[in-house]
């Protein structure tokens, strides 16, 4: 073996033990940068007390007295002939151009059960806090909530709101979007809700989850709440987006795999029968 | 087991380590690591041709 493999093997194995010392002893992407508080993280008391179901949470000592660091994100509904409601800091809104088809079914369902995962009703989050702290998430549906909704399953939940999601009024908002947009879904958020109005928004976020694969839209969500968490939402955080850009690139490289595998496996039945054939002729020969 | 399958080895586990740092709440998955095996061995390939090259013009000079 020559020398300079053997040298760089070395290299690879040290530079594998310094990696593992500094991944153990080092906190994760999630606690350095940031991410959008979780729902115990800005209700101490309830920390305090442990786990508690989210209906059945003490009721706080004063109503909006928290004043939070970073800007906490939460989930609305936006009903058909509504509008949205005032005093919030930032308004978002989860946006589906087309409703899903048999490719995309799989992505809506992910994308939506991690954000009803990952992102409070506002309705709960505003005992605690004040709007001017919150970043309200829209989701635009036909028609209001049933009553315990909030009580419903994951799943359940999903399939009300991809039955009752408000299209129309998804492609009225996308429409107000600066920029070629592609069939999303997409988060877009802008400080003023009047988005059919003549100015376009000095600062905004957009994020095209057209390229998200299913089990990685939880991820995108993740940068979302981060950027959305701070005072200059605008700013984007390049280090934990290149991060999703790779996982995102290595995941829709496994995409291929399995069909390569399929392709393969034809090719070498093929080849196998012609050489079969080939063997046969020259035997009759 | 030969040195260079330890190499392709401890390089497929660094990438595996990074990625899992980087993202803890969605590791690569196995699919993710046969592509990922895959490109890397390539590479070694590519690498290790070149050097059997730098080897072969040493020993005829």
């Amino acid at each position: 073996m020559p020398r300079s493999i053997k040298y760089a093997l070395f290299a690879l194995v040290i530079f594998a033990i310094i990696f593992f010392i500094t991944m153990l002893g080092t906190q994760s992407v999630r606690d350095i940068g940031g991410l959008s508080p979780t729902e115990s993280e800005y209700m101490p008391d309830e920390k305090a007390n442990g786990e508690e179901s989210e209906d059945s949470g003490p009721t706080p000592k004063s109503s909006g007295s928290m004043k939070p660091k970073k800007r906490i994100t939460v989930r609305d509904f936006l009903v058909a002939g509504e509008k949205e409601g005032s005093g919030y800091s930032l308004y978002s809104y989860l946006l589906f151009k087309v409703p899903p088809t048999e490719e995309t079914q799989g992505k809506y369902t992910a994308l939506l059960a991690a954000f009803l995962q990952k992102v409070s009703a506002a309705a709960k989050v505003e005992k605690y806090v004040e709007r001017k702290y919150l970043n309200v998430t829209y989701l635009p549906v036909n028609r209001r909530i049933p009553v315990g909704f909030e009580n419903y399953g994951n799943a359940q939940k999903v399939n009300w709101i991809l039955d009752n999601y408000n299209y129309a009024r998804a492609r009225v908002i996308c429409a107000a979007i600066p920029g070629e947009l592609s069939n999303g879904p997409f988060i877009y958020s802008v400080q003023n809700p009047d988005y059919l109005g003549s100015e376009e928004p000095a600062h905004f976020i957009l994020q095209d989850m057209a390229r998200a694969p299913s089990h990685l839209c939880g991820l995108w969500l993740d940068k979302f709440l981060k950027q959305a968490a701070r005072e200059e939402f605008w700013q984007r955080d390049k280090m934990f987006e290149l991060t999703i850009n790779l996982r995102t690139a290595v995941a829709a490289l496994a995409g291929g795999v399995e069909s390569v595998t399929h392709s393969m496996d034809w090719w070498q039945g093929k080849m196998d029968q012609w050489i079969w054939v080939d063997k046969l002729v020259a035997s009759n020969q | 087991m030969k040195f260079f399958t330890i190499t392709i080895f401890v390089a497929c586990l660094l990438i595996w380590a990074l990625f899992k740092w980087l993202t803890p709440d969605y590791p690569l998955n196995e699919t993710e690591m046969i592509a990922i095996v895959a490109v890397v061995a390539i590479f070694a390939f590519i690498i290790k041709r070149i050097q059997l090259k730098i080897s072969r013009k040493k020993d005829t000079k």
